[in-house]
């Protein structure tokens, strides 16, 4: 259907049809919790003339998946003619202003500024980017991407949703079809290409079901998951439990020493917020004893818990010691920053002595929660801040 | 001494005064006031007076005025007369009266567009308006590209970043285009002949974008002195444009003197070298504290003189930080330091190559000094413009090579000082050049079938993109339907951009000291150079190719360095071949630069001390060339003793007059084509010329020559028949110490005969 230049073409999938691993009725149930804000969805995917970006290259399949008649509605607006390019975009417009979200797959980066500058080029001002927009391809990247070694669409359809591509085209093939169509005219040509686009959605539903039904219920994942990342999205979601809970389970088996201290860092920083010091005690010991951190960089954190957290300037020197004998002789820059501490805590400890009045409260090892005296004060958080 | 009685007794002192082979006297010029027009804006008056301008030259309220009545303008005026505000002005002005317009500029280089951001930027402080002035460039980071887009009411940019970033991408620049009231294209004479014809295809993508965006802006053009400015303009914007070339800024005198130093050796005819002279005429400069700059033709020859001169300013007694070099390789802050040097007074000599024709403003000097001839009028008249003073005496000398193209100069100096200088030519519509943009123009915007460019879109062109289903016909316009990013494949300018880094590494930290372009490394950076840098000596320890780093230790030694380059050509495939007399041919060819050995040459005295050879890959350059040999009947002929020597006088003849001729038939610059000779082609095995096209790949010029070639060799009979010269000069076959004395007459025959089969029925 449509006018001789574009053409429209729709068809509706139950929503009890299963693709990967559940069905579309789950999928679009549960993937409300990744986002985006909004009521009502638009899953978008386009295919396009090239890769490039830029002024010249055409979308000429914009497919649009949405929740319509108690099933999953697909419309595919497929410019036949590139002449009738403005009219074909008026009525896509039209279409999407139904919807207040959109969720696609590397939309922030390609989909969406080139259909903006589509409309630009039509003399239509769109407000894409002001719509609420999800990026399920972000999404991907951080939960899976380490555990992977990818994030791609293909990837992800292998490895996490389970899903079979029977006879498909190559999207590196699709330029080149559309432009063999122009020249011949022979629609059937595109026929794989309408499937591939159909089939991208489809996946793009499951995937943003997938990715859902993760942030929902963490505690509860059945797939593969880098556990870190996962706790960054938990995180930025100010679900700072869950995300911790994640970061212990990074820790299980992390042995890349960039993951390993960010989640660390990121589990330290929890411990403190909820003052839990015994665990964050335990989480440095363990990491003297695991190794892949620096051994001088997990003494010094030590050290610098018992400063600041548990105010025994004694233990805190004996770390700080023990940091400094496991830092090599070629670093002299930490060496000097390691030298300044105990210089400090000598100090402290000194006084402590003097004035035994004034000591402070130590801390003992049995699991107890230990607070320090009148909790925290702003000026020793602010001691901690530039020591660090 | 003054610089009156230093030039005085350059004239009384009898062995001095033999060599002036030439002495022009150019009379004082007072300043021609204008009033500021009255559209000019109170406040942009009073800013501009509070800036020390309490009025205008009358080239730049002319200026102002055809600007203000709509014409596109180009302004010719010399050096430091103020030519950055005859755009400035009227662009400022229409941005105080409608906040929302914006203007493009578009300057040749960075080391320009630096210098007038900064100037531009001055004055919009002083107006205390808010005006953003940005320059986008490959180094402006991704983070302000967004500001810019959407913010800068004057954009600076330079023509390859409109043609890769900007009309490539045009939705992102929504508001500049809409808005768009002015470009400014500075230093217009720099694009011309391939790179300029490329420069015109964007410009006519510009307008397109334009339209589209519904501006239609007007262009500001300036240019150094050519020999057709208005129409090089012309063809350049597709519109008529308004020539302003009478200039109001007042100069003192100036004295114009071509220097021939004496013969050493009359065997071989060998003269005393230039920059040992340029250092004795420097001597008094320096001593007197007259303020001078002297331009070498090659890095080499500027850093030699640098070398000289702090030299001479240490036998003064001065400091020798008041003698600087300036070229292309040092860095940017190093540029800006001596620029700033120049303009304060700190710094009273400058060595430079060419990299100061361009308009970088260096404040006023008494004296420049050319060590050779710069190879066209239009340079000369450029770097002798660079010593110019607005009320005192200044002086420009020409210090002549032992060069033949220099010796003809000394003794017909009238050649220099009675023709107009060169003209650019430039051929927008080169079916290459032509063809590449249209690929980027459909990527732009859809083209439509009747749509202007140029003249109308050419339609066999278009047909041919479209079977090569680069585009696709929707029948009404043509769509841009391939995947490759299309202005990518295109760069404007033939030479690489890429750079060798020096680095030196005699401390434990080594730090950069320089660069060289890809092209000079293998000549300057070679292992065992002395490569010279602000006047300091290096040894190249060692030149890492892949890398592209040379590095080096700083050394203090009395010789230099000077390598030697063969340069060959081997045919690849013959295209085409025709018969005649002159037998010629086309088609691909690899021009290879191979450096040899290099020589050790002491100080001062230039005495061989040595020698080395190069261990560096030769480099080669894939392009195409047209070919002519000269055939038996004609090198038979009893009449004619044709010794070696005889035979390589008339193949110089030939190739100086083809080469002189061919860029008017193809609009080029002489610069986009290449000559070559060989007495025994090993492609031919006749005597054989070859003009090759110095772009890779080519463009076209060469089957072009091939095919003009009824013309080609007619023009050239004519042009060497008509020439009043004796035995051959520049203007045809070349001076006569290149060709011999039989040269001009050989070469003469040669096409008279070529022409007489040619027209001769088949
Ligand atoms: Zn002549």
């Amino acid at each position: 259907m449509g006018t001789a230049g574009y053409e429209i073409h729709t068809r509706t999938w139950p929503l009890d049809r299963v693709h990967g691993v559940c069905s579309l009725a789950d999928a679009v149930e549960v993937g409300r919790a990744a986002g985006p804000p909004g009521t009502s969805i638009a899953w978008l995917d386009t295919e396009t003339t090239g890769l490039a970006g830029g002024t010249g290259t055409y979308v000429f399949l914009i497919g649009v998946a949405t929740v319509e008649d108690g099933g999953i509605r697909l419309t595919q607006f497929f410019l036949r003619d590139l002449a009738a390019e403005p009219e074909m975009l008026v009525d896509v417009g039209k279409h999407l202003h139904r919807f207040d979200a959109l969720v696609t797959f590397n939309g922030t980066r390609f989909d969406l500024p080139l259909l903006q500058t589509r409309f630009l080029l039509c003399r239509m001002r769109a407000d894409l980017e002001t719509t609420q927009h999800l990026d399920v391809m972000g999404l991907a990247r951080r939960l899976w991407h380490r555990r992977l070694g990818g994030y791609s669409m293909a990837l992800l359809e292998q490895t996490i949703l389970k899903v079979e591509r029977a006879a498909d085209v190559p999207g590196w093939m699709i330029p080149s079809l559309y432009v063999q169509f122009l020249h011949t005219g022979d629609v059937d040509l595109l026929e794989p290409v309408f499937a591939h686009n159909a089939h991208d959605l489809l996946s793009l539903v499951a995937l943003h079901g997938i990715a859902g039904e993760i942030l929902a219920h963490p505690e509860r994942v059945s797939v593969t998951v880098d556990w870190f990342g996962l706790g960054r999205l938990l995180d930025e979601r100010e679900r700072t439990e869950s995300a911790s809970e994640c970061y212990r389970r990074a820790l299980e088996d992390e042995g890349d020493p960039g993951t390993r201290r960010r989640a660390v860092t990121a589990l330290t920083r929890h411990y403190r917020r909820t003052e839990q010091l015994a665990p964050l005690l335990t989480l440095w010991e363990d990491e003297v004893e695991r190794g892949v951190l620096p051994r001088w960089q997990a003494l010094e954190r030590l050290a610098m818990i018992w400063e600041w957290e548990l105010r025994d300037s004694r233990r805190a020197l004996a770390y700080a010691d023990q940091s400094f004998a496991a830092l090599g002789d070629d670093r002299p820059v930490l060496q000097h920053r390691l030298m300044h501490r105990r210089q400090r805590l000598l100090r402290k400890q000194t006084a402590a002595e003097s004035h035994p009045d004034l000591a402070e409260m130590r801390g003992t090892r049995d699991g107890i929660q230990i607070r320090p005296k009148g909790g925290y004060s702003s000026r020793s958080r602010a001691k901690y801040a530039t020591t660090r | 001494m003054t610089l009156q009685q230093i030039l005085h007794h350059l004239r009384a002192n009898p062995p001095r005064a033999s060599r002036i082979a030439a002495w022009r006297e150019i009379a004082a010029q007072p300043a021609q006031f204008a009033p500021f027009p009255s559209p000019v804006s109170p406040e942009l008056a009073a800013a501009l007076r509070r800036r020390g301008i309490a009025s205008l030259y009358s080239h730049q309220a002319d200026a102002f005025t055809a600007v203000h009545q709509g014409q596109n303008i180009v302004v010719v005026t010399p050096t430091a007369s103020g030519k950055t505000l005859c755009y400035n002005l009227p662009i400022l002005n229409r941005i105080l009266e409608e906040p929302g317009a914006r203007a493009l500029y578009l300057f040749p280089t960075k080391a320009l567009s630096a210098d007038q951001v900064d100037e531009l930027q001055q004055l919009v402080n002083t107006l205390s308006a808010d005006i953003k002035t940005y320059t986008y460039d490959g180094d402006t980071p991704a983070s302000a590209r967004r500001a810019i887009r959407a913010a800068g009411h004057v954009v600076v940019t330079n023509p390859d970043m409109l043609h890769t970033a900007i009309l490539p991408h045009h939705t992102k620049w929504l508001r500049l285009f809409e808005n768009l009231r002015y470009v400014v294209i500075d230093e217009l004479h720099q694009y011309r002949g391939v790179f300029g014809s490329h420069v015109a295809n964007v410009i006519r993508r510009l307008h397109r974008i334009c339209r589209f965006y519904g501006s239609a802006p007007q262009f500001i053009c300036t240019s150094a002195t050519i020999g057709n400015p208005q129409e090089h303009a012309e063809r350049m914007l597709g519109q008529p444009v308004t020539l302003i070339n009478r200039s109001g800024a007042p100069s003192g005198e100036k004295v114009i003197a071509f220097i021939n130093p004496p013969v050493v050796n009359r065997e071989l005819g060998i003269r005393r070298d230039t920059l040992l002279e340029i250092r004795d005429l420097a001597s008094d400069l320096i001593h007197n504290a007259i303020p001078t700059i002297v331009f070498g033709r090659s890095r080499l020859a500027a850093e030699l003189l640098t070398t000289y001169l702090t030299d001479l300013a240490r036998e003064h007694g001065q400091d020798p930080a008041i003698v600087r070099g300036y070229r292309a390789g040092y860095l940017p802050s190093e540029r800006r330091a001596i620029e700033r040097g120049l303009r304060e007074g700190t710094i009273r000599a400058v060595a430079a190559t060419n990299a100061l024709e361009l308009g970088v403003d260096i404040g006023q000097l008494s004296v420049a000094l050319l060590a050779g001839y710069p190879g066209t009028i239009a340079s000369t008249w450029q770097q002798m413009g660079r010593a110019g003073r607005t009320t005192d005496l200044s002086a420009a000398c020409l210090v002549a090579t032992s060069n033949p193209l220099d010796q003809y100069l000394m003794n017909h100096p009238e050649y220099f000082f009675d023709q107009s200088p060169e003209h650019a030519l430039i051929n927008p519509d080169n079916l290459l050049v032509l063809t590449s943009h249209l690929k980027c123009a459909a990527f732009e915007l859809p083209l439509e079938h009747a749509e202007p460019y140029g003249a109308t879109v050419p339609l066999e062109v278009m047909r041919h993109l479209q079977s090569e289903r680069i585009v696709h016909d929707d029948g009404q316009r043509w769509h841009y339907v391939a995947e490759r990013f299309p202005a990518e494949e295109i760069s404007l300018r033939a030479a690489s951009t890429e750079n060798v880094v020096i680095i030196d590494d005699t401390d434990p930290t080594p730090h950069v000291v320089g660069e060289v372009d890809l092209a000079s490394a293998p000549a300057l950076v070679h292992e065992h150079a002395i490569y010279m840098h602000l006047g300091r000596q290096y040894h190249v320890e060692r030149l890492d190719w892949p890398q592209r780093k040379a590095y080096v230790k700083r050394v203090e030694v009395d010789y230099y360095t000077d390598a030697e380059i063969a340069v060959g050509i081997t045919v690849l495939r013959e295209d085409a071949f025709a018969r005649g007399r002159l037998p010629r041919a086309h088609g691909d060819v690899v021009v290879t630069y191979r450096p040899t050995i290099f020589k050790k040459l002491k100080l001062f005295t230039q005495e061989n001390i040595g020698w080395g050879r190069i261990h560096l890959p030769e480099t080669t350059m894939h392009t195409t060339s047209a070919w002519w040999s000269i055939g038996p009947e004609s090198t038979r002929t009893e009449s004619i003793p044709w010794t070696n020597d005889r035979l390589q006088g008339a193949l110089a003849a030939l190739s100086h007059a083809l080469h002189n001729i061919a860029p008017l038939y193809l609009m080029c610059d002489p610069h986009d084509l290449g000559r070559v000779y060989e007495i025994r082609s090993p492609h031919t095995g006749a005597p054989t010329i070859y003009l090759y096209e110095r772009a890779p790949g080519g463009v076209g010029l060469a089957e072009r020559s091939f095919r003009l070639h009824d013309e080609l060799i007619a023009s050239a009979r004519d042009l060497i028949a008509s020439c009043a010269c004796e035995w051959g000069c520049p203007s045809c076959v070349g001076p006569v110490l290149d060709v011999g004395s039989s040269g001009k007459a050989d070469c003469l025959n040669l096409l008279r005969d070529a022409c007489a089969t040619a027209l001769a029925p088949a």
